[in-house]
Order: structure tokens, then sequence, then C-alpha cells
């Protein structure tokens, strides 16, 4: 196939990933990303028998061992990064040349040592997650939101969310219930069985490098020691074909 | 070379109500996991539609009106500025505006690639690829060698002395017949709306582009070699155009656009079918 796309065209495909029917509604919602580092030892899948339920599974769902890889899944986060609500506006932007790029040159504590490998970034449900606050278990934007992962990687929350004094999200799961965006509102729908689904997964890559190495995501540094801080240099990605 | 894949959040397709602060009529079912299937489409009517790079809609609440259009026939999203979130300055009809709060930058554009909308008009539709009004797109067949750089066409006239076919494409229509249609899915049904362990994986999104069952007159003679497709608003001034160019072939080439027969002969009367157009969920980088 060699169809080429016209600069406008390649711009409007980059602002359609930018502006996800999601990220914004008549309320003040933040429409925050969440960037999760992966170790290298998990491989982004490349639509082979690994598949992208199984590297979402390996990486995002701490219950248990449900992903491909044996043992505790958590180790391979080597630390989040939440873009701050006042930041989207200004940093998250489609550039002339068609790229997709969010510009950040902010800090972030590892909680696991490792090599990053590949990046999740997330979009979290329609709810407003101011920063800094504890409404979701975000206690600190450089934590591990572990519980909110957990559950929350997944169709919209439901308007009737658990919120513990820890500040876990027990969502559509455990109520077995499921949320989802139906009619641009927000709906519960009961009775369906309990399971894991993602649903807040924007995107991923393993095109990780050191700042102005071209990489989609750039840090500066991608040996990672746990409790070190590290700076995250932002995403970007240039839409120059389809195929 | 490295991989970035879009997710369920990133993908396009998705359904918009035409009020989001008040429960809408339904325009669809759960249907399972990973699935959410439309019952009802009309264009050009309540907007509760696809969005994202497919569009057809946006948002409307109830106190801040998106849209003075009567129609709902959207285009496109504009951010208006937070003046006009609660004057409505500046909005024209056909242009869907989103809140200030939803924090996108102020005065931003962004665009479907594709539009499902097909009756109104409005400043902002040379915006998209596809869809629109009878008219909006054109398919135009050349014979000789395609452009080694698509940015580079600026003046699509230009290439008229190797102009073969010039289809007008018909707005879309839900029956799949005219304008592009869906090759994955059904008009009801859209990509995931999450990956589970039923549905592990994103599909990508497959269409039609460039169909046009109307009887065209071909206007030159030749062997018809690379096509371009896209909004026909400035044929003589492409900048800030969307468009693609692409190959001819015969059928089973494997190009891009096949054809029984790539010999044009002008007075005659050719159809099209369209061609393949694939937005991928596994992208090199």
């Amino acid at each position: 196939m060699a169809i080429s796309l016209s600069r406008q065209a390649r711009k409007n495909v980059a602002n359609s990933l930018r502006g996800s029917p999601r990220m914004g509604d008549s309320s003040a919602s933040t429409g925050q990303l969440y960037f999760a580092f992966i170790d290298n030892r998990v491989s982004v899948p490349n639509g082979s028998t690994f598949t992208m339920f199984d590297y979402l599974n390996t990486c995002m769902n701490f219950s248990g061992n449900d992903g491909a890889i044996a043992g505790n899944n958590s180790q391979y986060v080597l630390g989040t990064y939440i873009s701050k609500r006042t930041d989207m506006p200004t940093d998250f932007n489609v550039l002339d040349d068609a790229t997709l790029s969010y510009f950040t040159q902010s800090n972030w504590v590892a909680h696991n040592s490792g090599t990053i490998g590949s990046v999740i970034v997330l979009r979290p449900p329609n709810y407003q997650v101011p920063e800094g606050t504890d409404t979701y278990g975000l206690t600190n934007i450089n934590n591990i939101p572990l519980t909110f992962l957990t559950y929350g990687i997944g169709p919209d929350v439901t308007t009737t969310y658990n919120s513990t004094t820890t500040g876990s999200v027990s969502s559509s799961i455990g109520n077995n219930q499921m949320s989802v965006i139906k009619n641009g509102v927000k709906s519960t729908i009961s009775g369906t069985n309990s399971e894991t689904i993602y649903g807040a997964f924007h995107s991923c890559s393993d095109s990780v490098g050191t700042i102005g190495s071209g990489a989609v995501f750039e840090f500066d540094n991608l040996t990672i020691s746990a409790g070190a801080t590290y700076t995250f240099g932002g995403m970007n990605l240039k839409i120059t074909r389809f195929v | 070379m490295a991989t970035y894949v879009l997710g369920p959040m990133a993908f396009p397709c998705y359904t918009w109500s035409n009020d989001y602060t008040t429960t809408p009529a339904a325009v669809g079912v759960y249907t399972g996991p990973s699935t959410f299937q439309l019952t009802s489409h009309t264009i050009g009517t309540a907007p509760q539609w696809v969005s994202g790079i497919v569009s057809g809609c946006g948002r409307y609440g109830t106190s801040v009106k998106f849209d003075n259009d009567a129609d709902h026939d959207y285009y496109g999203f504009v951010v208006e500025s937070y003046e006009q979130a609660t004057t409505r300055l500046g909005s024209s009809a056909g242009t869907t505006l989103v809140p200030a709060n939803c924090n996108l930058p102020f005065g931003q554009e962004f665009f479907p690639l594709i539009t499902v909308g097909s009756t109104s008009t409005t400043d902002k539709w040379q915006k998209f690829l596809a869809g629109g009004p009878t008219g909006a797109t054109r398919l135009n067949i050349y014979s000789g060698s395609k452009p080694t750089n698509v940015d580079a066409i600026t003046d699509l006239t230009a290439y008229n002395s190797n102009l073969l076919i010039s289809f007008p494409i018909p707005a879309f229509a839900t029956n799949n017949t005219t304008g592009f249609k869906f090759r994955n899915y059904d008009l009801g049904i859209y990509p995931r709306i999450g990956i589970n362990s039923t549905y592990p994986e994103m599909e990508p999104l497959k269409m039609v582009l460039g169909i046009c069952p109307t009887k065209t007159l071909s206007t030159g003679d030749g062997n018809a070699t690379w096509f371009w497709f896209g909004n026909y608003s400035s044929p003589s001034n492409l900048d800030g155009i969307s468009y693609l160019t692409g190959d001819v072939g015969l059928i089973g080439s494997g190009s891009d656009l096949e054809m029984a027969d790539t010999m044009i002969n002008s007075g005659n009367y050719y159809t099209s079918s369209g061609f393949n157009f694939t937005i991928p969920v596994y992208y090199s980088v």
C-alpha cells in the first residue's frame, strides 16, 4: 500500500489521538494523562501470541499473576508520571509537522529498579482527578496508584465508587458492574461477569530513549534505581504515514 | 524499528450524545465486554454518532450550547475561547465548540479525518479528508507519474493534463453505498471500547473511501497509474487541505485502487467502488 496523507490529514490524525472523545465534558474534567514506565523485561506485543491484553495484564494488573510472566506483576512498573491538569492545554499539542507532542521536563521518583523498555499511556476515567488529592488513592502524583491502576484501567468507573480510607477504587469489577460512556453519559450496567477490562489504555510504545534521541518517549536516564529521582522528557509521536 | 500501539482511548470512532448532561434517547446498547452497538444513526439530526478520527458530531451540553446549527451536522471541533464558551461569539453553522474547561488550548482546532456529516457547509469543512456533502471530496484518477512528495502537490490543477476521471464523491450513506464505508465494522458496532481476554487486541479501522456509484464521464485518455483523493474545497491551493495519493493497478495487483482495466477512454462513463483505507493499531516508529 502506497497511500500518502497530506500534512493536514496527518495533523487531523494527530489531533484525533490528542483529543480523544472522553477527554472533556461539561464539567471541569481534567483530561489528564498517566504515563507508566515499564521495565524492559516485558516486551510490547507485536500482534503475536503475547497479546495486548497479556501485556497490560502483566504490567498493570497488580492483583495477581494474570499475565504471561510469573509473580507479582507490580515490579515491572518502574515509576509513573501524571500530567498536571493545568499543563495539558499548553503541553499536549499537535505541532505543524503533525507531531503529537507532550512536552515536559518533569521529575519522577522510581519505585522499582530496572531498565525502561516501554511506556504505557493511560487516560483516566472522565471524572476529575485533581493532582495532589486522594480521591482515587492518588496521594502523590509521583506514586504508583496501585489500586487505581488495578481497577481503574477499564471502562469509566461507576457513578458510585468505593473510596476507602486508603483511597482505593473498587469499581466495575468488584461490584459486578461495568460503567461505560453510553451516549456520552456515564451509565452503569449491572449483571456483567466480573472480568478485567482495559479501557483507559490510550497507547504504548517501546520507542524509548534519552532526551534528544528522537525516541517517542524520552528520559534523562533509562537505567533506573528504586528511590532515585529522574526526569521524564515527554512524548513526541510524528504521524508520517499509514499502511 | 520500535512499535507504537493504539488503545481504546486513542482509537477512532466513539459515540457522542447530543446532550451530555441529560440522559439522551438510547442510541445503542452494550453488547459485550468490549463492544457497543449502535441501534440508530441519523445523519444530520440528533448527533449521536461516532467521534474521533471519524466524526459526525460533537459535544452538546444543556448549559452551554455547542452549536447553532439546528441540524447538528458537525464537521469537527473548535475549542472556543473562554468568552465564546458563554457568549457563543464567533460560532458558525456546522462547527462544534467544546468548552474551554476541557483543557484544550483556547482557539485550537482539531478535526476529524473523516466525517459522516453531510448536509451543512462551514468554513471549516476543508479540514476533513472524507465525508461531507456531495462533491465536498473528489477522487481524481491520473496517468503519468505520481508525485513522490505528497506535500509538494500544492496546486492540483497543475496535473489537469494527466487527469482521466474526476469523481465527485456523494455524501456518506448509512447503507454503505456512497461516500465511504467501514469494512470491518457494521455501522452499529464500534471498535473495541476495552481490551479483555475475549478481545485481547484492538482492531484496525478498515474503510473504503471514494465510493461513487454515479456514472461519471471520463475526460482523458490514458493508462491510470495514480489517484488523488480528498477535500475539494480549494484544488488550486492545497495548503491546509486534507488529501491523499495512492497507486492504481489491476485487480489482484495489490494496488491501493484496483481496476479491471486501467486503460481509460475519454467519453466513457465510469463508477467507483472506492479504495481501501486503513488506520492501523500497530505502527513502526
